[in-house]
């Protein structure tokens, strides 16, 4: 799911890792919890370590301006984390709504094979 | 149960995927924002210059080499004019795209698009005082000149180049923080950029004042308080004193003038009347040989810099210096053979008529014994996530109608058009391509009748050791007084019916005295048979420069830093022992004692850690508001007169009504006033002290400091360490002060040249190098500039290289 959405938000817009984060989770079955997580987890861990990088590579060039400027207390870890969870939610809600769609599709089939 | 879920799960993430998409109140997107590989983080650059080697463009002609030197300064190397401002305009959206922009925005009138309806009354000032009107003239004028006007194409396809180039991911950081996308660039924003240059330059002025002031005062006070010229013991002109004019003036009639006497108030917003510039240079007989030359432009700083430095070279041309980001060519520089630098030539460009309209549909006014249509624009003004406005503007033959029943004027009596010498078109970009071409000061001269505005004081250097100031623009021929104050509309006898024929404007070359000068004071004396007023001219910073520069010798390069950068302070130094002499120290506590014994022992030079210069700049504000007290509650708009005349007045008429205090009910002479003042200031001074934790040293106090254009203060930079201040050569003042500084060497040898400047090349606060040539401006240290004919084989001259060729 993370390396999916990180090579196609090379150059598709942020949102595409809800689509992806949806469509992954449609095809791959798991229950809601799993698939909230995996959602959650997979992009929050992506845009952590994502940022986390820029953030050291660059000396928080940037990041330590933006920290300041928004209501981060001035710590760019703090930055990456909100960073994270913006992507982290984003994702587990695409994956959660894909598993339960798939779940609403899936269900007739299912229960015709009993 | 499970619908419900699902229902209310697919709403959250609808949800999420919105909001996080849309831009609400001053929060920008969050999950485009924080996106790390599109969102502000790839924004965060590793290295001062990260970019393609090799980039394949539409619309050049043939290959193009770009060497960056350490200053991130590109030195581009085309094969034809066309490929050369090409990739000007490419290379100038690579590192400055946004505020190339943004600044346009605000030209055009724009910023509520960007900002919302906050920004519509300065919109609304801008679109009425004419500054799309100009540029859509402008524009039309260049069409004529095809060959002119091909550059202009091809530096609006250069621009364009990069701007198809980006996505979302490399957009400077701006416009992520404010959510939206940059727009084609057109040959339009290249004329928008010169109007708002003169928009800075030329606007000032202060008929309106004037007349209240006269309608208040009368006439023998307003000449008292607003004298046009100093005492000839401290008048020091551009063109010096003893300059013969050999030609026959053409004449104007001088109406009997009754002028129209209409207070106004509010008045539009008005450019800074500190912004101003020196420059100078010294010939053969002052160096021992060839010429230097020094200018740097005060200007507001800010972040990016309003300056942009290239090299441009092709077959013809081979020019360095600072560029406008969104105008092609170099505005300040210097080529193989010549330097040329830039001060405001300050002149009353701009008057005010009154109009009478036939009625109230606004359809004909007054003009002579006939009755002259009226030309009604509606000008659309968008706002961001909110309606259209729609001002109705009316124009006269004299130009827009600015103050009227719909914006600052009083009710249907007050209809004031503006003629302003930028409403028309010129072909400022013409004179200045030419003049990146001229070898030497024929050509430059002659380069120079194209220029229109806004004017300038043109100084002038050359290899074989010619030095020189022109004063080239389009200056109407004026009668005494014509448009000091509102002039009546309805008299032919007011308008403006002639300009100065080109060999009329004023010029100098090589004078006796071995140098020229500038720094925005009076142009000449009244030996010129011409009318040349201005309500602001400058008192200090030009004698100041031609006290030293008559008593130097053997000038070097070094003597020409020295001086751009001194901090004497001339104002100072003419007021400040009278206002010392003045006081009685016997009643003095300590502090007063102290203080008083600091500012004795003062040198008057505005050095960073002085405290003097803190105190005197405290002392005199005190003074000047004590002093001009009457001035703050008149109901109308009015201004204080200039310091110069203020220090005048102190010295020569210590018993004149206006000093004093008008609140107290006794009677104060300039004596009293100098103590109340100096008790206050202490105070004051105490209180700053407390407030700020610091010592009073001058450049803390003074708080010099460059601020992004958004205000953003996290991409702004305060408390330089920089002395100086307004009236100083060195004119840093608060917010204000060079934003260029240049100095040229040209001998036999040929040319060399030194720069610095508050900013950085780039524009990104995301990069390393931003911002970084600051703490040098402020030390006064240069950079020995790189000027090489073909491009640099060194590596370790070259920081990074690019080639870009046709696709």
């Amino acid at each position: 799911m993370a390396s999916i959405t990180y090579f196609a938000l090379i150059s598709l817009p942020w949102w595409f890792l809800v689509v992806i984060t949806f469509l992954v989770s449609v095809m791959l079955p798991t229950n809601d919890f799993g698939a909230f997580l995996s959602g959650f987890l997979g992009i929050g861990l992506l845009w952590l370590v994502l940022t986390w990088k820029i953030d050291i590579e660059t000396n928080s060039i940037l990041s330590q301006k933006i920290a300041d400027l928004f209501p981060a207390g001035g710590d760019t870890t703090m930055l990456v984390i909100v960073a994270a969870l913006v992507g982290g939610v984003s994702g587990g809600f695409g994956s959660l709504f894909g598993n339960l769609l798939r779940k609403i599709w899936m269900k007739k089939p299912k229960s015709s094979m009993y | 149960m499970k619908v419900i879920i699902f229902a209310l799960t697919f709403a959250i993430t609808l949800a999420i995927t919105i909001v996080f998409s849309v831009k609400i109140s001053t929060i920008p997107p969050l999950g485009k924002f924080f996106n790390p590989q599109g969102g502000f983080w790839a924004n965060s650059e590793r290295e001062a210059i990260s970019a393609p080697n090799l980039v394949k463009l539409e619309g050049l002609k043939d290959e193009v080499r770009i060497q960056f030197d350490e200053y991130l300064i590109p030195h581009i190397f085309a094969k034809n004019d066309e490929d050369l401002v090409f990739t000007q305009g490419y290379i100038t959206a690579f590192h400055r795209l946004w505020q190339m922009e943004f600044q346009l925005y605000s030209t055009a009138g724009r910023i509520s698009e960007l900002l919302g309806d906050g920004a519509l009354d300065y919109d609304r000032g801008k679109r009425r005082h004419g500054m799309t009107y100009g540029a859509r003239k402008t524009l039309e004028q260049w069409k004529e000149d095809p060959e002119m006007f091909k550059l202009i194409v091809a530096y609006t396809a250069g621009v364009n180049a990069y701007i198809n180039g980006l996505d979302y991911s490399n957009y400077p950081i701006e416009y992520k923080l404010l959510d939206y996308e940059p727009e084609p660039w057109s040959e339009y924003k290249c004329s928008l950029l010169l109007k708002e240059m003169s928009d800075v330059l030329s606007r000032g002025e202060a008929d309106l004042e004037n007349t209240n002031a006269l309608k208040l005062f009368g006439r023998e006070t307003f000449d008292f308080l607003f004298p046009e010229r100093p005492p000839l013991k401290d008048f020091d002109p551009v063109i010096p004193i003893g300059t013969t004019f050999d030609f026959e003036p053409l004449e104007v009639p001088e109406p009997d003038t009754l002028y129209p006497l209409v207070f106004t108030n509010p008045i539009l917003g008005k450019p800074d009347p500190n912004n101003g510039s020196n420059n100078f240079a010294v010939g053969p007989a002052k160096t021992g040989g060839g010429a230097l030359m020094a200018n740097e432009p005060d200007l507001n700083l800010n972040l990016p810099s309003i300056w942009y430095i290239v090299h441009l070279n092709a077959p013809g041309i081979n020019v360095f210096g600072a560029t406008l980001p969104g105008m092609p060519g170099v505005i300040i520089g210097h080529n193989d053979s010549i330097a040329w630098g830039m001060t405001n030539a300050k002149r009353d460009l701009v008057d005010w008529y009154r109009i009478e309209f036939r009625n109230i549909n606004r359809d004909e006014y007054k003009y002579d014994n006939r009755w002259l249509k009226t030309e009604k624009i509606i000008e659309e003004i968008k706002i961001r996530n909110g309606s259209t406005v729609y001002d109705t503007i009316i124009f006269t033959h004299y130009g827009p109608v600015v103050y009227d029943r719909n914006f600052k004027g009083n009710a249907e009596s007050t209809n004031l058009a503006m003629r302003w010498t930028a409403h028309d078109p010129g072909d400022e970009l013409k004179s200045l391509y030419l003049v990146n071409k001229a070898v030497n000061y024929e050509e430059f001269t002659s380069a120079l009748q194209y220029y229109f505005g806004p004017p300038q004081n043109f100084a002038f250097a050359s290899v074989n050791g010619d030095v020189a100031i022109n004063i080239p623009g389009k200056f109407p021929i004026k009668w005494k007084e014509q448009g000091k104050f509102i002039l009546d509309g309805a008299k032919s006898s007011h308008d403006w019916i002639k300009y100065m024929p080109e060999d009329h404007k004023l010029r100098v070359k090589n004078p006796p005295r071995g140098f020229i000068s500038s720094a925005n004071q009076h142009p000449v004396d009244s030996t010129y048979p011409y009318y040349t007023f201005d309500y602001n001219f400058e008192h200090y910073r030009g004698r100041r420069i031609n006290d030293r520069l008559n008593i130097l010798n053997r000038v070097t390069p070094e003597e020409m830093m020295k001086l751009q950068n001194d901090n004497f302070n001339y104002r100072a130094f003419e007021s400040l022992p009278m206002m010392l002499d003045s006081l009685d120290t016997t009643s003095f506590d300590d502090q007063k004692l102290r203080v008083h014994r600091l500012m004795k022992s003062w040198d008057y030079f505005n050095n960073v850690d002085s405290k003097a210069a803190s105190f005197y700049e405290l002392w005199w504000k005190k003074l000047y508001g004590l002093l001009w007290d009457e001035f703050d509650d008149t109901e109308v708009s009015v201004i204080k007169p200039h310091i110069y005349n203020t220090i005048h007045i102190l010295k020569n008429y210590p018993n004149n009504n206006f000093i004093d205090i008008k609140s107290t009910p006794e009677l104060e002479n300039a004596h009293e006033l100098f103590e109340r003042s100096f008790s206050e200031a202490i105070d004051s001074l105490n209180n700053w002290v407390t407030a700020s934790g610091e010592d009073y040293s001058w450049s803390k106090f003074k708080n010099t400091r460059i601020i992004h254009l958004m205000r953003i203060p996290q991409f702004s930079v305060d408390q330089i360490s920089i002395g100086g201040n307004s009236n100083i050569v060195n004119a840093a003042s608060g917010r204000h002060g060079p934003s260029w500084r240049m100095v040229v060497q040209l001998n036999d040898q040929g040319v060399k040249a030194w720069g610095v400047y508050p900013g950085s090349q780039t524009g990104n606060p995301g990069n390393p190098r931003y911002a970084h040539m600051i703490e040098d401006w402020a030390s006064g240290n240069y950079y020995e500039m790189l000027f090489p004919v073909k491009p640099l084989e060194d590596p370790e001259q070259i920081l990074f290289s690019q080639i870009l060729q046709p696709n």
